[in-house]
């Protein structure tokens, strides 16, 4: 079993001495920082251009924004954790934590539907003024970033309860989903000092 | 378990399960500090203390939770190459926006750019 891990590891090792697989996901979140750079520097240029209300400072609710950033933050504590048992073979562990992440990604998600569903109530949809068009583009976007993620950790989930597991490197798969995790976290940590925490 | 043996030998996260909870209380003390400043009358100092704070978060969680600090170079150096596009792309275009003349419409603000954005520049000028 041993030899098969050493030969799976092997496989994936680029000639540059790392995991061609962890080397994808560290190219896909660079690629990420420009699309999130692209629907920020949006936001910053249509803020203050709208013609009609609301405007951000007469809806925005930073303490149950400020919650969720809470829950989104925690939720990364939690993946580390899911990493660390996955590679020190503690699967329950890396099952709980993994759960643990799940439940409060869905728990952010529901702060966001709530929070979008306060907006239209109040008035403001993707097409009422600029400030709604930018701020349901990059939110609503992050959003499909952590509704992904939760999709992409229920699937390893789910692949950890089988006989075999998540195979011989399974806490490389763990490690993988916990890059993809955490860059939600730090988006989001821009987006809630751009948005929530600079006055407009 | 020869496996996770070796798992643990080339890729365990160097750090242990009390470490990341103190990790973990430490964003959220900074996330409370950020929000004391956001309601706090800091005047000019608030954006940048603002933008220091968030920044000091993104760093935390990069290098210790994403293990960057302890990987390879190479993660480190094409994260960076993101990193620093994706800045040049957002000072860029507020850059751009802001000073385009022909921008008089102005908003219900009376203003002819946004708020954050000329703060931002404004912080991107000083440094």
């Amino acid at each position: 079993m041993a030899a098969a891990s050493n030969a799976a590891q092997a496989e994936h090792h680029t000639s540059a001495g790392v995991d061609n697989r962890m080397l994808l996901m560290w190219i896909f979140l660079a690629s990420e920082c420009l699309f999130f750079a692209t629907l920020i520097s949006t936001y910053l240029i249509f803020q203050g251009e709208s013609l009609v209300g609301p405007l951000p400072g007469e809806i925005l609710d930073i303490p149950t924004t400020s919650a969720s950033t809470f829950v989104l933050l925690m939720s990364s504590v939690t993946m580390v954790l899911a990493v660390y048992g996955a590679q020190h073979g503690s699967k329950l562990m890396m099952k709980l934590s993994l759960l643990a992440t799940i439940l409060l990604g869905l728990i952010f998600l529901g702060f966001q539907v709530y929070e979008f569903r306060m907006f239209v109530h109040e008035g403001l949809t993707l097409s009422t003024n600029q400030f709604g068009s930018s701020f349901f583009l990059l939110t609503g976007f992050h959003g499909t970033h952590v509704g992904v993620g939760v999709l992409y950790l229920t699937s390893l989930l789910i692949g950890s309860t089988r006989r075999n597991g998540l195979g011989s490197d399974g806490g490389t798969h763990i490690e993988i989903a916990g890059l993809y995790w955490h860059f939600v976290d730090i988006v989001w940590i821009i987006i809630f000092t751009i948005i929530y925490l600079i006055p407009s | 378990m020869a496996s996770d043996a070796h798992a643990t030998e080339t890729h365990g996260p160097p750090l242990n399960p009390r470490q990341y909870l103190v990790i973990g209380l430490i964003l959220t003390v900074i996330t409370v500090v950020e929000l004391w400043v956001s309601y706090s009358s800091l005047g000019s100092l608030l954006v940048p203390t603002l933008l220091i704070l968030s920044t000091v978060k993104f760093i935390i969680v990069v290098a210790l939770f994403m293990h960057l600090k302890f990987e390879s170079r190479l993660f480190t150096w094409m994260f960076l190459v993101g990193l620093l596009l994706a800045s040049a792309i957002l000072i860029s275009l507020v850059a751009l926006f802001w000073n385009d003349p022909s921008d008089a419409l102005g908003g219900v603000t009376g203003e002819s750019s946004g708020h954050a954005g000329r703060l931002l520049l404004d912080q991107v000028r000083v440094l």
